[in-house]
């Protein structure tokens, strides 16, 4: 399916337009200095080199932290970002054991990017799940990252109370798990007319208030 | 027919005259002017509602007749009844107080609700009224004061949805602090439970689509679903496409299998198979097949392992391993009154062929509810076809014509509910925090600071005084009728907006008259999943008498609270149409729709979508059995899960961690001292309780009553003939209702249509005799579980006899006294 950016009907700027000044004056020192660089406000392609020669190698998915290697060079900063993987499900990277807040999707090649750190079995599920660092190269002047998740979470609510109460009542975030609210956004997603990213952002701002909202909090915390 | 064509048209003559006296109350402000053509005069002008596309004919601004649109494959009778409902003798005319309200202040002799004692007022006192009481009652009793979770069929149409217009108006001018519900009366417990099953609701998602099954389904399962009847309305506006689907399967000559009480439309439609099943008795039938397909080793154990969570856990329950009984056919023969050899039959039929199990919502409006889908799906995961073309199983393919394949469309947003502006956190903590589970509305009113389990949560009832009712009818979806009506008289004011006189309006203290959908230009989908048109739905006639619009009405109720302007956004009716569609039409370039801009849009009617071939392929869970870890289910292992430890956690008592058999509060051949069954089905003839009041009940109605069938065998034990008035009663009640003697219903099963207006012989008395046959005077008022809190209106026992005593009048099918 084509990307939906061009659906983009509201009498909003695209994210990017606004957010890629707000993170140039969020951090104007930051050109040299490691560290959490911002969320993703949209998908953004990773590479697994500086420069757009190699392809993409993967996603990373609305919200996920990154957290910045170095020096932007060439317009291509190295970055990483942590998460879990479920034992023969590596291609996602999610936010805590068990609780699937996807922060990258990666293609067949991109699992040779992840590095593995500790496993720890899950009794309830009888899943394994394994500390993953994903690193690799993003374009920095093309993609759009958000200083903090208040920001993105303002304009999800804005479109979560307009979009998801047209229909039927207001859900209640926390009434649901943050599996839950990907398979519901599945299907109630296009059922707003939004585009992709968008319906994308509902989700995540979704799960990030579920029943799991503390857990995901903390997550955020060890990465 | 003659007669009754008579008749509606001298009603109609009669109307007339009052349309053109409306047409002096429209001379009132109103924001919302029709800014296109409409037939004003005489001509023809299409619209759309839950019963399809139609075209009307006008006639001097009278609406004479109806016709659907070509594009219905499948036009439903039900049509002339929408025509009738515009005229019908219970149209509510004026603005109306209950007289007791009136004179002694909110809260006075509650007991008079429902005595049709009202007093005309104008429109300025009653909108003062309205507004002034919810802000007493805001102020007094705090954000839990007013419930405004209103909940029912409003009718189509995405800017004057009745629903989100209360809610934006109390999210404006009360900050957002009412009481809302969650779920609903038709799957409460299917939505709660499937997500811990399957991780999403299932009950309101596209199936496999059905040129798929008609292509690869070898034996077609209707478990408790009668589609042929039930697909005639949508949510939005009914397609009708499952109808050719079905005609191409009938065609094929495959196997369909209906199991259901009653001889159904479906089982006519088909020449099915039918299984009279004794009702309530589902789960042990599917145990039954499930354990026969064990003991047969036809079990697809591959599927289990890679696909499946804890059906190890469930195994030993099955076998009788954990609880010493044995689920076997034979021990499922005994409840369910089907022969252990059918099931043994079934077992092997469903596994040796591509089986789809399409079940309906009745197996889960009831007692323990929450285990009839969760089973449905462990038989399914036992057969191993979900993901296949044309296997698994399916929870919707009665509802809106689920399963009929989606067209390429534009998709419309609509009406806000203006929560935006209510600060996020205080509503995530208030507002939030005051959702009921639609259902216990009534223990809600019992109950104040009460607390109630659901879902693994505890909520604290609030202390409701207001209730504010648009778009639904109360009266006639929840159950227990008479301990509603005690429980309704707690509160100190009702609101309610409609255009008839339902029992809902009549228990009412500021009843406010309220236009059709065919009195308001308007916009709509066709098809809730095929999606295959967007139809303008086109002012037919000028409002009748004083109805107004509830865009009208709740922009100048917000006007009294102070934020007219915030409701309205300075828009007219039009505007808002427009809007909804301009803001889609950049979809049109994105996927390839050839739409014209709204103004040609609104003079062609309707805009027909494309069906691109790729979606008459779609198979539901293809994506997860082609790859379970990367397309995982939202459940906590990314599977089916036979076993839950979410709801283990839960520890409730009558929700178990896996699927079970429990028996109900009452049954048939269980407990309870009631001989027969009562089916409340779906009628063939209205929607739940609309189109009740119309031309259509002379269709049905024996001897003026709703129809009770019941089977030969108990109608002659208790003397009773084709035609007869008979009395059905219970310790919950008693209703009056028409016989029809038929072996369509099992012997010791009687079904009468839930959705009959409710008409007691004295109004607002508590165990008055119903003299028109709402059935849900009868049923229990418990919830499915401390899970779902869904409704149990298909658990229920009764008894009936011939009635001889004075017969009392029919009177709800006209306005009251001074309506």
């Amino acid at each position: 399916m084509p990307k939906r950016e061009g659906a983009l009907r509201c009498p909003l700027l695209p994210m990017r337009a606004i957010l890629g000044p707000l993170l140039l004056l969020a951090f104007p020192g930051f050109a040299d200095a490691p560290g959490r660089l911002g969320f993703a406000a949209d998908t953004v392609d990773i590479h697994a080199t500086s420069g757009a020669q190699s392809g993409p190698i993967g996603k990373l998915l609305t919200a996920s932290p990154v957290t910045a290697l170095g020096p932007v060079e060439d317009g291509w900063r190295p970055v990483a970002v942590a998460g879990w993987t479920l034992v023969g499900a590596e291609r996602a990277l999610q936010a805590a054991p068990g609780i699937r807040v996807t922060r990258a999707a990666l293609g067949p090649d991109g699992v040779g990017a992840l590095s593995f750190g500790a496993s720890r079995d899950d009794p309830e599920t009888g899943q394994t799940w394994t500390r993953a660092r994903l690193t690799g190269w993003i374009a920095v002047d093309t993609v759009a990252l958000s200083p903090d998740l208040d920001t993105l979470w303002r304009r999800a609510e804005a479109l979560f109370a307009t979009r998801c109460t047209t229909c039927h009542v207001r859900r209640v975030p926390a009434h649901y798990t943050a599996n839950q609210w990907t398979s519901h956004l599945k299907v109630m997603g296009p059922r707003t007319g939004l585009p992709r990213a968008d319906q994308a952002l509902i989700r995540v701002f979704l799960q990030y208030h579920s029943a799991d909202a503390a857990a995901l909090a903390a997550a955020l915390t060890e990465d | 027919m003659s007669d009754h064509k008579k008749m509606t048209m001298t009603r109609r003559g009669v109307l007339r005259g009052a349309t053109a006296f409306g047409a002096l109350a429209a001379l009132a402000p109103s924001l919302l002017r029709p800014g296109a053509a409409h037939a004003q005069g005489s001509g023809s002008v299409m619209s759309g509602s839950h019963w399809g596309v139609f075209t009307a004919n006008v006639e001097d601004g009278t609406w004479t007749s109806v016709s659907p649109w070509a594009g219905d494959p499948h036009p439903s009778h039900q049509l002339e009844g929408v025509m009738d409902s515009v005229y019908s003798p219970s149209r509510i005319k004026y603005p109306m107080v209950r007289k007791a309200w009136l004179e002694g202040g909110p809260g006075a002799s509650p007991e008079t609700r429902g005595a049709d004692d009202f007093v005309r007022v104008s429109w300025d006192e009653a909108l003062d009224l309205v507004a002034g009481e919810l802000k007493r009652v805001s102020e007094t009793y705090g954000p839990g004061g007013v419930f405004g979770g209103s909940y029912g069929w409003k009718s189509s149409g995405k800017l004057h949805n009745c629903q989100s217009l209360l809610r934006r108006m109390l999210n404006l001018g009360l900050e957002g602090m009412f009481v809302n519900s969650s779920g609903d009366y038709s799957t409460g417990a299917s939505q709660v439970i499937m997500p811990h099953v399957m991780g999403t609701l299932e009950v309101y998602e596209q199936q496999t689509v059905l040129p798929v099954v008609v292509e690869s389904t070898d034996v077609l399962v209707f478990w408790g679903a009668d589609p042929i009847k039930t697909n005639q309305i949508g949510w939005t506006v009914a397609d009708h496409d499952n109808y050719p689907y079905f005609e191409a399967f009938k065609a094929t000559g495959k196997k369909v299998i209906v199991i259901d009480p009653v001889r159904t439309e479906t089982v006519e439609f088909f020449g099915a198979d039918h299984i009279q099943i004794r009702p309530h008795t589902d789960v042990a039938m599917m145990l039954g097949i499930a354990h026969a397909l064990y003991s047969e080793g036809l079990h697809d154990q591959d599927f289990l392992d890679n696909y499946t969570s804890g059906f190890d856990r469930f195994l030993p329950y099955l076998t009788g391993e954990s609880d010493g009984v044995a689920k076997t056919p034979e021990w499922a023969a005994e409840i369910c009154g089907v022969p252990a050899e059918t099931m043994v039959e079934l077992a092997k039929l469903f596994a040796s062929n591509r089986t789809m199990l399409g079940s309906g919502w009745s197996v889960q409006r009831q007692h323990h509810g929450e285990q009839t889908h969760w089973m449905l799906v462990t038989l399914a995961s036992m057969l191993g076809q979900i993901g296949l073309p044309g296997g698994g199983f399916g929870l919707s393919y009665h509802y809106a014509n689920g399963g009929a394949p989606s067209h390429n469309a534009l998709t419309l947003g609509g009406m806000p509910d203006g929560g935006a502006a209510v600060e996020g956190a205080a509503w995530m903590a208030e507002g939030g925090a005051f959702s009921i589970p639609v259902s216990r509305v009534v223990e809600m009113l019992e109950n104040p600071g009460g607390t109630l389990d659901f879902n693994g949560t505890q909520t604290t009832f609030p202390e409701v005084k207001m209730a504010y009712w648009v778009g639904g009818n109360p009266f006639a979806h929840h159950q227990d009728r008479n301990r509603m009506i005690k429980a309704w008289q707690t509160l100190e004011t009702v609101v309610v907006h409609d255009f008839q006189w339902t029992a809902t309006a009549r228990f009412a203290d500021i009843v406010l008259p309220a236009t059709t959908a065919y009195e308001r230009n308007d916009i709509e989908n066709v098809g809730d999943y095929s999606s295959k048109a967007l139809v303008a739905m086109k002012k037919v006639v000028d409002p009748v008498f004083e109805a107004r619009n509830d865009y009208d009405i709740f922009a100048d109720v917000a006007e009294r609270l102070g934020a007219g302007d915030a409701f309205t956004e300075g828009k007219s009716e039009m505007d808002w149409l427009r809007g909804f569609y301009e803001d889609a039409l950049p979809q049109a370039a994105t996927f390839g729709i050839d739409a014209p801009d709204f103004d040609g849009f609104w003079e062609a009617g309707i805009l027909e979508f494309d069906l691109p071939e790729e979606n008459k392929q779609f198979v539901r869970y293809a994506d997860f059995r082609d790859d379970p870890l990367l397309e995982p289910l939202g459940t906590p292992t990314g599977l089916i899960e036979i076993y839950s430890r979410n709801i283990e956690r839960m520890g409730y008592d009558d929700c178990p961690p896996h699927p079970m058999w429990i028996e109900p509060i009452e049954r048939l051949g269980g407990a309870g001292s009631y001989p027969l069954h009562v089916n409340t089905a779906h009628s063939q003839s209205r929607l739940h309780s609309q189109l009740n009041g119309t031309v259509l009940r002379e269709g049905y109605a024996v001897a003026g009553r709703e129809p009770c069938l019941i089977n030969p065998a108990d109608a002659e034990a208790r003397g009773i003939a084709d035609g007869d008035v008979v009395r059905v009663f219970n310790d919950r009640g008693q209703v009056l209702a028409g016989a029809v003697v038929t072996d369509a219903v099992r012997p010791n099963v009687i079904q009468i249509w839930e959705g009959g207006w409710y008409d007691p012989a004295e109004g607002g008395v508590v165990g008055a005799l119903d003299a028109y046959g709402d059935v849900n005077v009868l049923t229990p008022d418990i919830a499915t579980s401390k899970l779902a809190n869904g409704n149990s209106g298909h658990t229920c026992l009764a008894d009936v006899e011939k009635f001889t005593g004075d017969l009392p009048e029919v009177k709800v099918f006209t306005a009251p006294t001074n309506g």
